[in-house]
């Protein structure tokens, strides 16, 4: 039963004064292909190391399977370790390093033989067992690394940033291949990733970190549509912010007033009058009207620029309030518009997200350093 | 004014003064670095007659005198292997304890590891003396076979940690860590991964080890006693004028290191660390704390008793007898004051030009081996220059006596400007062997920048390249002035009548007994000069 626990886990460093894992309480469940998805240096890798106890939390402790961790070396996690690097020890060949930890175990000659050649041959690479890490492509050996975590049988698989030093249609393949393994084998994976993309293409559930804590953990689809904050809002997927006050709260929802007198109806309530708000809405969601009439939540604007993305095109419109706001629309179906045009922006407010204005100014939460 | 120097920098950019300056750096080394260091060679097969009657086929003693050089020979190789052995085995718990362990005091530790390598070699041999054999120290031991293989452990046991630190350091930790999620123990885990990623290093580390104590001639000759080898043969050889045999011996013992140092390389590449079998039992109980802690603290008092404290025991020997100290140096009728100042003047003068002749056409080699276009040339040019190091210094200093002095070309006679060409031989690998290494860190790209913003090459040199590689350029000076400052072996053999601080300490302690605190006075002024100078290196390094 490797469910994995984290209570209270905190890990500082240089005596204190970086505090790469804040306090941070997490539940992965058994056979669950888990995500933590954060920017670079949120605290993500250093979290996966201590789940590996290649690092010893300050505080806290860790449950694997429910037995607690503290002081239990790597060597007796049972555990797979997959690399953002791959780590292949170099001077051993493929077969070399899938067998190494039956060996390292101790497990009698024939049991290695089969692990390693069902192990390279599950990745497809069985016929280039005796090659060494450096006779392979990128992909190839972090197919290997894979494999060489997946033969002791460890039934917690912890992958770190395993595609990103990958090229991107590479990557991209290998994402669905590893979910497809790590279910196929019923194990429990947690994945470490800074690439929103590639976490709600694989897991089951993301749990988003930022400066070493945990803000929200759910679904994709949760994460994507009821985001608990301005930062998740931001970094998953992607949103327009529009600070304002609330002017008025009723049963349908509240008002709320941005500069230049804009008013905008959503459907949250959680926010009492005269309360300062940032309105968090997805590029989406709006759509551009050419010959609208004034009406509530279409906000008149000019737009400014057009972007030409492939799938989708991409237009800036400055609103009349001097805020500049993002609408993406599909290509294929797109009305032809150009920089200049006046247009109306409608807002539905059902789909818009209602959060408190933030203390440290909205400009802070919205940094991914 | 400006537009000036600008002309002037554009005329010595001119191929022709650069070719000008490749071919000074090529001549320079030919005539005052290779040739002096092979002619042993050219002269014991010119003189091979001489070399039969003395050796082989003497109406008095027939070849006895073969029968002793093989015997100083295998005393040599003896000591070198037993103490490279030694030096692995307690220096390499210690380059894993300063390369993967954080603790308070890691800066202390690694700069007494480095402290040996600053001691010039005839002080440590006296330290040692005082320490193990005098009733100064233990009296423990008397001079002989194991005193020298203490004393060779004491000075090459930096080589050892230091390069294994390099390396250990240099292997990627996630390796290590990967190994542990695998289900690895940390000792199988060095076996398996992290020994055999530095073997190459571990082996170059010994080499130096080996070579090091086998050209050994000024720690030696303090502590020998009756014992005598391979570069003492040499030495007593050369006072008694025995020029044929002396050359011969020195060309077997060249030979039959270079041989050794060939059959290591290519049997080191062949076998390897095993890392095929696993013991997955005994493997996890030498893992285990308890192991690891005895293992620490074995080797840690093995260095600090057995090499630290021995090391620095001529110290707390002139304190402790300040008054013979005083009365031997300045009082006692010979006035052995005026000498060390005159043998302090001539060390550190034989130091500063050697350097200084080293730091300039050792530039202008390195620039040559890293920058032109002749590949494979520079690649031999790169490696011969190496040729010093693994000539034992007694032998290089007879070589060079033979070819200057008045058995060779008859130019230059024994005494202070012998010395500092043999001092210039054997340097020069260091000061060569750093600037190489720092022109190859430097991306050629900042010196292609300052070329497209106008800068004609040597100006580019100049300003760019210059400043980059200076700090290697002071450490590569210190490292060659040290070097000069505590050699014996090479300086004793071409000496005449000058005399350097080494040698003085080797003279007087050689007087049995006589002048025992005046060497230890002397050696103490040394070891802190040298020692200071280290440390002002590491410094320089470090910044």
């Amino acid at each position: 039963m490797p469910d994995v626990r984290l209570v209270n886990v905190t890990k500082t460093f240089e005596g204190g004064r970086i505090v790469a894992v804040d306090h941070v309480n997490l539940y992965v469940r058994d056979k669950e292909y888990f995500c933590i998805l954060g920017p670079s240096g949120s605290g993500k890798t250093t979290l996966l190391r201590l789940i590996a106890g290649i690092l010893e939390p300050d505080e806290g402790e860790i449950y694997i399977g429910g037995k607690p961790m503290r002081g239990i070396p790597p060597e007796d996690r049972d555990i797979g370790y997959v690399f953002q690097t791959f780590a292949l020890f170099p001077h051993m060949t493929a077969w070399e390093n899938v067998t190494y930890g039956p060996r390292a175990r101790g497990w009698p000659e024939e049991e290695i033989e089969r692990v390693g050649r069902e192990m390279l041959e599950l990745v497809g690479l069985y016929e280039r067992a005796d090659a060494y890490p450096r006779e392979l492509s990128g992909g190839m050996m972090q197919r290997v690394g894979l494999a060489r975590a997946l033969a002791t049988g460890a039934s917690l698989l912890l992958l770190d940033e395993p595609l990103s030093s990958l090229d991107a249609k590479i990557a991209f393949e290998l994402r669905y291949e590893i979910r497809r393994l790590v279910k196929g084998l019923g194990r429990t994976a947690i994945h470490v990733t800074h690439n929103q993309a590639e976490a709600m293409a694989i897991a089951d559930r993301i749990a988003v970190m930022r400066r070493g804590r945990i803000l929200q953990v759910g679904t994709p689809q949760e994460l994507y549509m009821k985001p608990n904050c301005i930062f998740v809002a931001h970094f998953v997927g992607e949103s327009n912010f529009l600070e304002g006050f609330v002017e008025k709260v009723d049963e349908r929802g509240s008002l709320v007033r941005l500069r230049g007198d804009l008013i905008v109806r959503v459907e949250g309530k959680s926010l009492s009058v005269g309360e300062k708000a940032v309105l968090g809405i997805r590029p989406e969601v709006l759509s551009l009207e050419t010959n609208g009439t004034k009406r509530e939540n279409a906000l008149p604007g000019t737009i400014e620029r057009v972007m030409f993305e492939g799938v989708i095109t991409r237009y800036e419109v400055r609103l009349d309030n001097e805020d500049l706001i993002v609408i993406t629309a599909p290509s294929m179906t797109a009305k032809p518009l150009k920089p200049g045009d006046r247009v109306m922006v409608c807002i539905p407010s059902e789909k818009v997200f209602l959060f408190p204005y933030p203390e440290r100014g909205l400009k802070e939460e919205l940094a991914v350093e | 004014m400006k537009l000036d120097t600008r002309k002037i920098e554009k005329l010595l950019s001119r191929p022709t003064c650069r070719l000008a300056c490749d071919a000074a750096a090529l001549i320079f080394f030919i005539l005052v670095i290779l040739l002096p260091t092979v002619f042993l060679f050219a002269f014991v097969a010119l003189r091979w007659d001489e070399v039969v009657f003395f050796v082989f086929s003497n109406p008095v003693s027939g070849d006895i005198r073969w029968w002793r050089m093989l015997n100083a020979i295998a005393i040599s190789f003896e000591v070198a292997a037993i103490a490279t052995a030694i030096d692995l085995a307690v220096g390499l718990p210690i380059a894993l304890i300063l390369a993967r362990y954080e603790f308070r005091g890691k800066e202390i530790l690694d700069s007494l590891v480095d402290l040996p390598l600053g001691v010039p070699s005839a002080a440590l041999g006296l330290s040692l003396y005082l320490f193990w054999g005098t009733s100064d120290g233990l009296n423990l031991l008397t001079r002989g076979f194991w005193l020298i293989v203490l004393t060779h452990v004491t000075f090459t046991f930096p080589y050892i940690v230091r390069s294994s630190v390099g390396v250990i350091e240099g292997v990627d930790r996630t390796y290590e860590h990967a190994a542990r999620t695998l289900g690895a123990p940390s000792f199988t885990t060095f076996r398996t991964v992290t020994a055999p990623l530095s073997k190459a290093g571990l082996i170059a580390g010994s080499i130096l080890a080996f070579t090091r104590s086998l050209g050994e001639t000024g720690a030696t000759l303090v502590v020998a006693g009756l014992v005598e080898t391979a570069p003492l043969a040499v030495v007593s050889m050369h006072q008694r004028r025995l020029i044929g045999p002396a050359a011969f011996l020195s060309m077997l013992l060249v030979l039959l290191a270079l041989g050794l140092l060939a059959v290591i390389k290519v049997v080191s590449e062949k076998v390897g660390i095993p890392i095929k079998r696993v013991w997955p039992g005994l493997e996890r109980k030498l893992s285990g704390r308890k192991p690891r802690i005895a293992r620490d603290i074995a080797s840690l008092s093995f260095f600090g008793l057995m090499i630290l404290i021995p090391s620095c025991f001529s110290i707390s020997c002139t304190v402790n007898h300040w008054d013979s100290v005083f009365y031997e140096v300045f009082l006692a009728p010979d006035e052995k004051w005026k000498v060390l100042v005159d043998s302090l003047v001539t060390s550190f003068e034989v130091a500063a030009i050697a350097t200084a002749i080293n730091l300039i056409f050792g530039l202008a080699m390195a620039i040559v081996i890293v920058r032109r276009p002749w590949r494979r040339f520079c690649s031999v040019l790169d490696t011969i220059t190496d040729m010093p190091l693994v000539i034992p210094t007694a032998a290089l200093g007879f070589s060079v006596y033979l070819f200057w002095g008045p058995r060779g070309l008859g130019l230059v006679n024994t005494g202070f400007w012998l010395i500092v060409l043999t001092h210039v031989a054997f340097t020069y690998p260091y000061v060569v062997r750093t600037l190489v290494a720092a022109l190859k860190g430097l991306d050629p790209s900042l010196e292609h920048a300052a070329r497209t913003l106008g800068a004609p090459p040597f100006m580019a040199f100049r300003t760019v390249v210059l400043p980059l590689i200076s700090t290697s350029m002071l450490a590569a000076s210190i490292l060659a002035f040290t070097r000069s400052l505590s050699e014996t072996g090479a300086t004793i053999v071409v000496m005449g009548t000058a005399r350097t601080v080494p040698v003085l300490v080797v003279m007087w302690s050689e007087a049995v007994g006589y002048a025992r605190y005046a060497a230890a006075f002397a050696s103490v002024l040394l070891i802190l000069v040298c020692y200071g100078l280290l440390l002002a290196l590491r410094y320089v390094a470090k910044r």
